[in-house]
């Protein structure tokens, strides 16, 4: 299997990389499956010559394009509105201030991996997270589950089950990870996959609207991701999504001050601790100090910082002619690209 | 590209910062005084310093210093055209991200520069930079007017709104008319724009068709439009609308403020002073670029904002209004999506023309709609309490069906007072209570100069002596969306779609001689004959 890597740093001191890298392979070897489809394993670049691999950008706004709320209603409805792989949590003063927006676009399946292994790992990843975080076992499974006794398959299957509810990644009390039923591993994978499938009958931009239900046009992220594929399928290029898999917080736009005074809000060493990016950019941390604006404008909605906040995903090509022939387009049940994917085949 | 590294090297070094009022007029230096009212990081970082310097690569390592980025986008009415070698340009807009000696660059600074498929063309290069202090834009132009290649203070932002058309011809403000940053295509799809939408392949170095200038370091920097709009000129015209509402207002006693000159501090709200282009999402398949193609491949959704001004309306969006709070305007985009053999048979009824070829624009449906500037302007005003919320929706129900070019919402701004006063308000204040000191004022001069039944003072005057205009304007938009979804039903289907599709048309038109100079080329806006 291929060694992904460990964005946050917390699967491996638990013992729980190896789950992980499980979700991941049958995500990668369901697409590499997908008939006519450039899509393919990370293993096919291994021979490849780093000068002749390409590691492609994706970027997006997290504002949810598709919600027709005001942002007050965009921060409140998280599982309803917030769609473009990035979820907030905005925490308030007594007085109803918003102090601390909190980003994540971290998978369920992360924090699944860890709670296969057991309570207290799962716990202690959470803590890396959340500083200071008690979790009880009811909230992190429901209540009445026996999650020291149970199997992992089940104790892991009941954390992701019952994430929306948990406090420590509802918002009540923490934010973890995605929840939004479109912002799941499973629907990149898919949108990677279908956009991979070269349809030259329309423009490279266009191919969202002919994808069906693995893209969504209306949206910032599904139509980028597919457009950008889709160029690259068209080209020639063998591609898949790059290691470690996911969407990475790159940075804030508009213009903020403190007071009179100009932030440079991307710059850490300058910024005063107002906005911190961690964890390979799936988690990022705005601090509201006083008289903070944005665009002139205090900060009242965790919306309004998505507005201007961009994210991205990486897609790794190169010519399919300088990979393996396992690997190409129209090789999708070649017996060569099931021995890699090491299952029993992929495809959808 | 052999062309492009030569271009990019030595230009000689022959000028001081110069001033020239507008294209043609004499050029001469510029005083020392006349220096000390620049504050923009453009000047700062460039000018200042070395107002001789011509290089582009050296004006930009001025620019970004240690640690600034640079975005580069590009533009065209014939970006989709991939043909090299034809003479044709293509224009880039430079924007650049981080802190240089202390100064935000992003959204403060871009450059404006033309490419062929061989070299930027780097002896007509603008630039524009924003004061922080002073408020205001300034505009600079690198040509050879006046003899050799030299930089020229082009003029500000200053005033720019109150100027006739004689005034600004010749300058920067015959296109950026309140004098800030000009995006027409701002909102999704970028019409003309290379973005995730239209993906310009001969600007991709690995592509088969690359031009050769895309192999240049500069193009590592490509980034689409969906960014420029966003992190630059979002951000830019909030600041510049912001402030020109601080010019226009003053404190009085009380907790009080007073606008000055209530009429150019309100005329956003009641006439189209620029406008944005906007279009279906989804292309035409008729665009003479790179190959026509036999119509869309899917439906074709027309823009809510063809219908009625909705992002101020609903507010929230790209744009995050505040907005009125009307969600319903946002309905309309779901109101009128033709099929792909509608769409195709109607732009050629029309006999449609684009540059004088067959057919359309990249994407259907392009047409203009109210501009952001004023827009925002607009919803400044109600965040601020300088207008209630009810006022604006009473000006907007004004000719709600023709959100742009409208004269009967222009015929109104006569009735505001030039000076009212306010309270001013913070984002989470309660409202101010309607009917407030303006919009009674405002009342009393309508009434004052008659109501001829019918009118638009009749309309305006009765909305704003209800206690509930909102509302009102609320209901009307419904009333408006379920005619508009009946009369797209049945038989009368056909006749609807010409009728809203002429009026698209005439918009093109209007929008052409509301601002000339904003088109380009005759590939912006497709052409069509009366039906």
């Amino acid at each position: 299997m291929f060694a992904y890597l460990d964005p946050g740093k917390t699967l491996k001191p638990a013992k729980a990389l190896a789950n992980y890298r499980e979700f991941l392979q049958a995500q990668y070897r369901n697409e590499a499956g997908l008939a006519g489809s450039a899509f393919t394993l990370l293993e096919a670049f291994a021979g490849v010559p780093a000068s002749r691999k390409k590691t492609a950008a994706v970027e997006w706004i997290a504002f949810p394009k598709t919600a027709r709320v005001s942002n007050a209603e965009i921060d409140e409805r998280r599982f309803r509105a917030q769609d473009e792989y990035v979820e907030w949590r905005v925490e308030k003063t007594p007085a109803g201030k918003v102090k601390q927006v909190t980003f994540t676009t971290e998978f369920l399946e992360y924090y699944q991996s860890l709670a296969m292994v057991g309570v207290a790992e799962l716990t202690a990843a959470i803590r890396a997270v959340i500083p200071g975080a008690r979790p009880s076992a009811a909230e992190l499974f429901g209540p009445g589950f026996d999650a020291a006794g149970a199997q992992p398959e089940a104790r892991g299957r009941t954390f992701a089950n019952f994430s929306r509810e948990n406090p420590w990644n509802s918002g009540k009390k923490g934010i973890l990870c995605l929840g939004q039923p479109a912002n799941t591993l499973g629907a990149l994978f898919a949108l990677a996959g279908a956009a991979a499938v070269p349809n030259r009958g329309v423009p490279a931009g266009s191919v969202c609207a002919t994808m069906g239900g693995n893209c969504v046009p209306e949206r910032n992220s599904d139509p980028s991701i597919a457009a950008a594929i889709q160029t690259l399928a068209q080209a020639g290029r063998g591609l898949c999504l790059a290691d470690p898999v996911g969407i990475e917080i790159v940075r804030l736009g508009g213009i903020w001050r403190i007071g009179s005074k100009v932030l440079d809000i991307n710059n850490p060493a300058t910024n005063e601790g107002v906005w911190k990016i961690a964890r390979r950019g799936r988690r990022g941390v705005l601090k509201i100090v006083p008289k903070l604006t944005l665009d002139e404008e205090a900060i009242t909605t965790g919306a309004q910082v998505a507005g201007v906040l961009t994210v991205q995903a990486a897609v790794l090509s190169a010519a399919e002619a300088d990979m393996p022939e396992w690997s190409r387009t129209g090789q999708e049940s070649s017996r060569r690209l099931l021995e890699v994917a090491g299952g029993a085949g992929g495809g959808r | 590209m052999r062309l492009v590294v030569l271009a990019l090297m030595v230009w000689p070094a022959t000028a001081q910062l110069r001033k020239q009022e507008r294209e043609g007029a004499p050029v001469r230096n510029m005083t020392a005084a006349e220096r000390t009212q620049l504050g923009d990081p453009f000047f700062l970082l460039v000018l200042k310093p070395k107002p001789n310097e011509t290089r582009l690569d050296e004006i930009e390592k001025l620019i970004v210093g240690r640690s600034g980025k640079r975005r580069l986008f590009v533009v065209s009415e014939e970006v989709m055209d991939a043909a090299a070698g034809t003479g044709h340009s293509r224009r880039t807009v430079t924007g650049y991200t981080g802190v240089n000696q202390g100064m935000q660059l992003d959204p403060n600074v871009s450059l404006s520069v033309f490419f062929t498929d061989q070299a930027f063309r780097l002896d007509d290069l603008e630039a524009m930079g924003w004061d922080d202090a002073r408020n205001r834009y300034n505009y600079y132009k690198l040509d050879r007017q006046g003899g050799a290649l030299t930089w020229k203070f082009r003029g500000s932002s200053v005033d720019a709104d109150k100027l006739t058309p004689e005034q600004r011809a010749g300058t920067c403000l015959r296109c950026h008319i309140t004098g800030g940053p000009v995006m027409k295509e701002l909102p999704i799809p970028w019409n003309n724009w290379h973005s995730f939408r239209s993906l310009v392949g001969y600007l991709s170095p690995d592509s088969p068709n690359a031009w050769a200038i895309a192999k240049s370091p500069r193009f590592l920097d490509l980034a689409g439009a969906q960014d420029f709009e966003t992190s630059f000129v979002l951000p830019s015209i909030k600041q510049f609308d912001g402030r020109r509402v601080d010019a226009l207002t003053r404190a009085v006693p009380g907790g009080r403020r007073e606008a000055t000159d209530g009429r150019r501090l309100l005329r956003p709200l009641f006439e189209t002073l620029e406008y944005n282009l906007t279009s279906a999402d989804q292309p035409s398949g008729l665009h003479p670029f790179p190959t026509r193609g036999d119509g869309p491949v899917v439906d074709i959704q027309v823009p809510d904002t063809f219908f009625l001004n909705a992002n101020l309306l609903a507010g929230g969006g790209f744009t995050r209004y505040q907005g009125l709070g009307i969600a319903e305007a946002r309905q309309f985009a779901d109101v009128l999506k033709l099929t792909p053999a509608e769409y195709r048979d109607t732009v050629k009824a029309f006999q449609t023309r684009i540059g004088g070829r067959e057919f359309d624009a990249n994407f259907a449906w392009l047409v203009p709609e109210a501009s952001h500037a004023d827009n925002q302007m607009a919803d400044i005003l109600v965040r601020r309490g300088i207008v209630t919320a009810e006022f604006a929706a009473a000006v907007l129900a004004v000719d709600l069906e023709n959100p742009v070019f409208s004269q009967d919402r222009e015929s109104l701004l006569q009735f505001v007072p030039a000076r009212f006063r306010f309270k001013p308000r913070n984002a989470e204040d309660v409202p101010p209570a309607h009917p407030d000191e303006l919009t009674t004022a405002v009342i009393q001069a309508v009434r004052a100069s008659g109501v001829p039944a019918g009118s638009a003072r009749e309309t305006f005057v009765k909305l704003l002596e209800d206690p509930q205009p909102v509302q009102r304007v609320r209901e009307a938009v419904a009333a408006y969306l379920a005619r508009q979804t009946t009369s797209l039903e049945g038989v009368a289907r056909a006749a609807e779609i010409r009728r809203l599709y002429r009026r698209m048309l005439e918009r093109r038109i209007a929008a052409q001689k509301r601002i000339p100079d904003l088109v380009e080329s005759n590939f912006l806006f497709p052409t069509g004959s009366a039906q």
